[in-house]
């Protein structure tokens, strides 16, 4: 733990003592130190941590949170606040899912409020982009752009944008899309989630897995997973028996989600093999559940037969739609809030995002369990949790990388000192940590035989006692028995004794009379008979007696040791419950520490990359090509610590939502339709028809808007950029098939030719060059053009006077191919 | 505890730390990028460039009509056997001009696979992989075509040649990067040239216009998504300069001749012309074999359609060079029952069936594997498709059991409890 402080350098130093001061240790051994040095460096500590306790208050807005976390994990310097020309096209495309139209983007670039960034995000926060927008990432999310198997991905759809439009809770939406059965019509678009995975409880544990909980347990299907420790083939199981019961009822189109009542679900590893282990359904970590005990009879609302769909009176899968949203479930909203938080930044932090495990930790573990809480304390709602998000400075980062960075980049020492220190410290207290959880583990261990030992001790006793009291009861059985015996006994002698007096009496009066003397014999035989049969009874009894009496205080003493036992038992118990406690929580503070060692090694890895960038510009100053190499991979880094904002490809959406607005085909469309409207209304109102609600109809105008700008283009851009359907999202590829759709559809062509035409048209008599320049760059790159632009857009123009409807078609193209357009920064 | 015992698959290995190391190295593009490229240099400096032709026989080749015939057994059916370029290697009397072909070929007898239904058995055959929900595994083309596709190309990497509208040639997990761009009935891609009323000048002066305008966002925010970007429109361009290379009819009458004029006849002349002009990875595909019913009139026919063209291209392919670097595979996703059914057919088997490998790498005349007298079960080197897969990859210089980096967890770039028929390979 000794420091050699004064081999450091001041800023190094000065951090690294802000640190040391939480732990209020150093305090002691900076007295020893230089009066002088330690008198400042306290200071500022001081002043430092005092800031982070007054802005830590409880009633700081989560953006304020979301900024102090991850500045607190910063490296360096942080790209700069973007400007209001990148955070417009960023918060449209996030937020919208398009560019904004040349009037949108005027008035924001002009607007001179102070909080405008905020209003904007308020009013997008609120437009039917939005709606339309969050139904098709929830559905890329949800589906994946799986094709139609029972229900139509439109029909799900629109479930999704009521359920946006009408604010549903995130994680009642996901409870509403488990349970679904699809039997109930109005029911059938949520069913679509299960129906169109064919209700296979494999698919659907996996995907439950995935999609909700961040991990993909698929490997966990057939053993524990060999590589990762968190994911269990028990765990897998867990869910899955949530879902065994679960099955497609019916054919083709006509399905619909049935469960049975019955279903156990067993498994065997196929590495470990052995006897079947059977598995109640639990989620990941958690206990496994118990369920209802009913009778056979009494288990179904509609018993299954043929052809019935049955209902159970008990849904496994209610159940984990119950538990999974409940809140409760932290790993629920640990996901959702980073496939939010992937939305907004184009990365997860935690990344892939179905790859939640301890070796694939979060880039920064509080921000993740800050959002996950928030999610849930702002009760899952999208709006909510995205304008948090939106109003931190984290998300209007600027994507060029700081300028400091490349001075910091060439003078790491310090902080690589002190991330090698830290380092090292945190791999001692491994070590410490895992020597307690070792001795924990014995202790409990030894606990365990001496439980077992006990255990077995009582178990004998209670044996012994037991043959004991048998033995005594059946003793005092015999002994009831001979002395309920006993008077008939005593009776009987005393009457033979009689009847030999007297027939002894009689054989007196007539010894000769051979009769007399029969009777008396006998009578005196029978005498002799009833009198050992007395004695031996009395015999018995007392010999019975002389048995019990130690046999009784023996049984005394057995129950006074086996109570001794069970004393020492529940201590033992008490001890084992106190070092599981124990070890739960040093597993706990393994597992965060294991979280700060790798992001330690991340930080030494961010900055290796520096280094590297920062030598391959001193070493080779003539080679352009690696500068820029070196400069990438770490502005890669930078933005995955988010630290710098992100340069992402638009989706297939985005693309052809904003070229549709980039060409006034929305604009067209929507004209079209408003004439349309107003025709039918017209017609309506002559036919005295009652006037339909206003809003309602401006909804369905929306609707049917963005229906006719989907419908006529999006296939032909989901199929050109993201080549199938089906694919999952998240791995763009730039391909020559995308460029010679943008070069050479002749639809496209045509939009262009259009738009170039109206543009002629709306100049009137003359172009002006300046004018044109601007209309182009706020029009499709939402921006003003800079000097140098403008020349080249005027230069254009001059050249190509004798065709400015050609010219026109060539900047319009030229603009919305280019890297600028088709990326979102 | 980390479990000491292994699956057979490095599917579970996420080596997240070495990962963020080497694409540190590489170039910081986290998706494919730097793992493929290195994997391919493997590959390359195994033997030059290489390219892949693999006929498809949609719907299940009967063995027996074909690589595997069992003349005068009750389930022989009613064809002969003929002897082959190659002495003692005799094959179906429907193929007498791939017969003398033979000496280029190497035969696996021995195949036996899983899936008996058409679609989960396409998926097995094309990809090497059961198809699992989920799993997303690219074509062996595409695949293929990572690893063999040169630095500098005017071509796709990836083409499937065929009949139908129906887009094949799946990119899975690779992307559409590698994706068979779709010839059908021999027509160009989508969207080669400009549209009539756009001159070729008119595009040229577009695209300097776009390239001086292209540089704000590129100047202080490359990644390597950009760069890709700004690549893929100097392929489109080179691809549709390069529009000749899809043109068929520059081919000579004489070949149409050769070739047949029917669709296939087109589809393997095509073929040709794209590996002379260097495509790395080319499908071609084949209908019509799943007979259930009349399986010798229907073999009869397609047969007669596929063994002259076939061997054409073959005879072609040895003669201009290029079967020294190009591997040829004929496959299909299933074979035919011994039994004839009631209706003359022969319906899906999969426990003892043939394929045939050629080209670079491969041992040539090679017959692996045997099956009993009545083709009903197989005696000798039963394979199935993850060691053919195996094969097809060692043999165009790929390391095939490298894995391939999909968004940071490793998938094996084929089925690691297999491994490459050695006897098959040269």
């Amino acid at each position: 733990m000794r420091l050699p402080l004064t081999r450091r350098e001041g800023i190094g130093l000065r951090e690294l003592l802000a640190v040391r001061l939480a732990v209020r240790s150093m305090f002691h051994r900076i007295l020893s130190i230089a009066l002088f040095w330690y008198l400042t460096v306290q200071a500022v500590g001081i002043a430092s941590a005092a800031k982070s306790v007054t802005s830590g208050g409880e009633a700081a807005a989560l953006h304020n949170k979301i900024d102090r976390i991850v500045d607190s994990a910063r490296l360096g310097p942080a790209a700069e606040i973007c400007s209001d020309e990148e955070f417009l096209r960023r918060i449209y495309l996030d937020l919208a899912g398009k560019i904004p139209t040349r009037e949108e983007a005027r008035q924001f670039l002009q607007d001179s409020s102070p909080d405008k960034r905020a209003q904007l995000i308020d009013r997008l926060l609120e437009d039917p982009h939005f709606d339309r927008n969050f139904m098709r990432v929830l559905d890329v999310m949800l589906m994946e752009r799986r094709i139609e198997k029972v229900v139509s991905p439109g029909k799900f759809r629109a479930f999704l944008r009521t359920a946006i439009e009408e604010r549903q809770p995130l994680n009642e939406l996901v409870r509403e899309i488990l349970i679904a059965d699809g039997a109930k019509e109005e029911e059938r678009a949520a069913a679509r989630f299960l129906l169109d995975r064919s209700a296979e409880p494999h698919i659907l544990t996996r995907d439950v897995g995935r999609l909700f909980l961040g991990v993909d347990m698929q490997c966990a299907q057939c053993h524990d997973h060999p590589s990762i420790d968190d994911y269990l083939q028990s765990d897998y199981y867990g869910i899955f028996a949530f879902l065994n019961r679960t099955y497609l009822f019916g054919s083709e189109k006509g399905s619909v989600v049935a469960e049975r009542a019955e279903g156990e679900v067993e498994f065997v590893s196929v590495f470990v093999g052995g006897d079947p282990q059977s598995m109640m359904p639990h989620l990941p970590g958690d206990k496994e559940m118990g369920e209802p005990k009913m009778a056979q009879s009494d288990r179904y609302i509609v018993a299954p037969a043929e052809g019935i769909r049955p209902i159970p009176k008990f849904s496994r899968r209610s159940l984990l739609a119950n538990e999974l949203t409940s809140g409760k479930y932290h790993a629920f909203q640990k996901n959702l809030a980073n496939r939010l938080w992937a939305h907004m930044f184009g990365r997860g932090i935690v990344h892939p995002l179905d790859f939640h495990h301890s070796a694939n930790p979060p880039t920064n573990p509080d921000l993740l369990s800050l959002l996950a809480e928030e999610l849930a304390n702002l009760d899952f709602d999208l709006r909510a949790f995205l304008r948090e998000i939106a109003l931190s400075q984290t998300y209007q980062r600027s994507s060029v990388l700081p300028e400091e960075l490349l001075s910091y980049a060439q003078s790491l020492g310090g902080d690589r000192q002190k991330n090698t220190q830290l380092l090292k410290t945190e791999e001692e207290s491994r070590k410490a940590i895992n020597g307690r959880i070792d001795k924990n583990r014995r202790a409990l261990a030894d606990r365990k035989d001496q439980h077992q030992s006990v255990a077995t001790q009582i178990q004998d006793l209670n044996q012994q006692l037991q043959q004991l009291t048998t033995s005594i009861s059946n003793s005092e059985n015999q002994l009831h028995t001979y002395r309920e015996g006993w008077p008939a006994l005593a009776s009987a002698e005393k009457k033979l004794r009689e009847l030999r007096a007297e027939s002894e009496e009689l054989y007196h009066l007539d010894p000769d009379d051979k009769k007399l003397k029969q009777l008396f014999q006998s009578t005196a035989n029978q005498y002799d008979l009833i009198l050992a049969e007395r004695d031996a009874s009395k015999a018995e009894i007392d010999q019975i007696e002389a048995k019990l009496a130690p046999q009784k205080e023996e049984q005394a003493s057995f129950v006074e040791k086996i109570s001794a036992l069970n004393g020492q038992l529940s201590k033992l118990q008490s001890q084992r419950r106190q070092l599981q406690a124990v070890e739960s929580e040093l597993s706990l503070q393994r597992q965060s520490q294991r979280n700060r060692i790798v992001a330690l090694q991340e930080k030494m890895d961010d900055l290796d990359c520096l280094d590297r960038w920062a030598k391959t510009l001193r070493e080779q100053p003539d080679d352009a090509t690696a500068q820029q190499e070196a400069q990438r991979v770490v502005a890669d880094r930078w933005r995955n610590r988010f630290q710098c904002g992100h340069v992402l490809p638009l989706t297939a959406e985005q693309l052809t939502w904003s070229i549709s607005e980039a060409l006034g085909i929305v604009a067209e469309r929507e004209q079209t339709l408003r004439k349309q409207m107003a025709e039918n209304a017209k017609a309506a109102e002559e036919e005295k028809q009652a006037e339909a609600n206003a809003e309602l109809k401006e909804t369905q105008f929306v609707k049917s808007l963005h229906n006719q700008i989907e419908g006529s283009s999006l296939y032909d851009f989901i199929v050109n950029v993201h080549d199938f359907r089906g694919q999952p999202d998240g791995t763009y590829q730039a391909t020559a098939k995308e460029a010679l759709f943008m070069s050479h559809s002749k639809k496209l062509q045509d939009w262009i030719a259009q738009a170039a035409k109206q543009w002629v048209q709306e100049s009137a008599d003359e172009i002006n060059a300046d004018q044109i320049a601007e209309k182009l760059y706020l029009t499709i790159l939402s921006r003003q053009p800079d000097a140098e632009e403008a020349a080249v857009v005027r230069g254009y123009l001059v050249a190509r006077a004798e065709d400015p409807h050609a010219a026109l078609q060539d900047l319009i193209w030229a603009l919305l191919s280019c890297t600028e357009f088709r990326f979102q920064s | 505890m980390k479990k000491n015992y292994h699956c057979g698959s490095s599917e579970h290995v996420l080596a997240r730390r070495s990962f963020l190391q080497s694409s540190c190295v590489a170039g910081g593009s986290l998706l494919l990028g730097g793992g493929l490229s290195q994997l391919a240099t493997a590959g390359e400096l195994a033997g030059g460039h290489r390219q892949l032709l693999v006929i498809f026989l949609d719907g299940g080749l009967s063995q027996l009509e074909s690589w595997d015939p069992k003349p005068g057994t009750q389930e022989g059916g009613p064809f002969r056997a003929i002897p082959t370029s190659v002495p003692g290697t005799h094959i179906s009397e429907l193929l007498p001009y791939t017969a003398q072909q033979m000496h280029h070929l190497a035969v696996i007898r021995s195949l036996r696979t899983t899936e008996k239904d058409h679609t989960p058995a396409k998926y097995l055959l094309e990809t090497g992989r059961n198809q699992k929900e989920g799993s997303d595994f690219p074509y062996l083309g595409a695949a293929a075509a990572s690893f063999l596709e040169p630095t500098e190309s005017d071509l796709p990497p990836y083409v499937v040649i065929q009949t139908s509208n129906y887009h094949l040639g799946h990119g899975g997990f690779l992307g559409s990067r590698y994706a068979g761009v779709n010839l059908v009935r021999g027509q160009p891609p989508r969207n080669l040239t400009p549209p009539e009323g756009i001159a070729a000048e008119e595009m040229q002066r577009r695209t300097q216009l776009r390239d001086m305008l292209d540089q704000r966002l590129v100047r202080n925010r490359r990644t390597a998504d950009t760069e890709a970007y700004a690549s893929s429109y100097q392929m489109a361009e080179r691809m549709s300069r390069k529009k000749d290379v899809f043109d068929l009819s520059k081919e000579p009458e004489k070949d149409h001749e050769r070739y047949g004029t029917h669709d296939f006849g087109k589809h393997c002349l095509l073929a040709r012309r794209l590996l002379e002009a260097g495509l790395p990875c080319i499908q071609v595909r084949h209908r019509a074999y799943d007979s259930h019913f009349e399986n010798f009139n229907i073999h009869m026919e397609t047969l007669g359609e596929f063994d002259r063209t076939f061997a054409t291209l073959m005879d072609d392919l040895h003669e201009r060079g290029l079967l020294e670097n190009t591997l040829v595979a004929v496959m299909s996703e299933m074979g035919r029952t011994p039994k004839i059914n009631n209706q003359m057919g022969r319906d899906h088997w999969t426990k003892a069936w043939s394929m045939v490998l050629g080209g670079c790498g491969i041992q040539s005349e090679a017959i692996y594997g045997k099956t009993d007298d009545r083709g009903m079960d197989i005696v000798e080197g039963k394979v199935n498709q993850g060691d053919v897969f195996h094969t097809i990859y060692s043999a165009l210089g790929v390391d095939s059991t490298e894995s391939f980096q999909i968004g940071g967890k490793d998938v094996p770039i084929a089925e690691p409890v297999h491994g490459p028929i050695e006897d098959l390979l040269a």
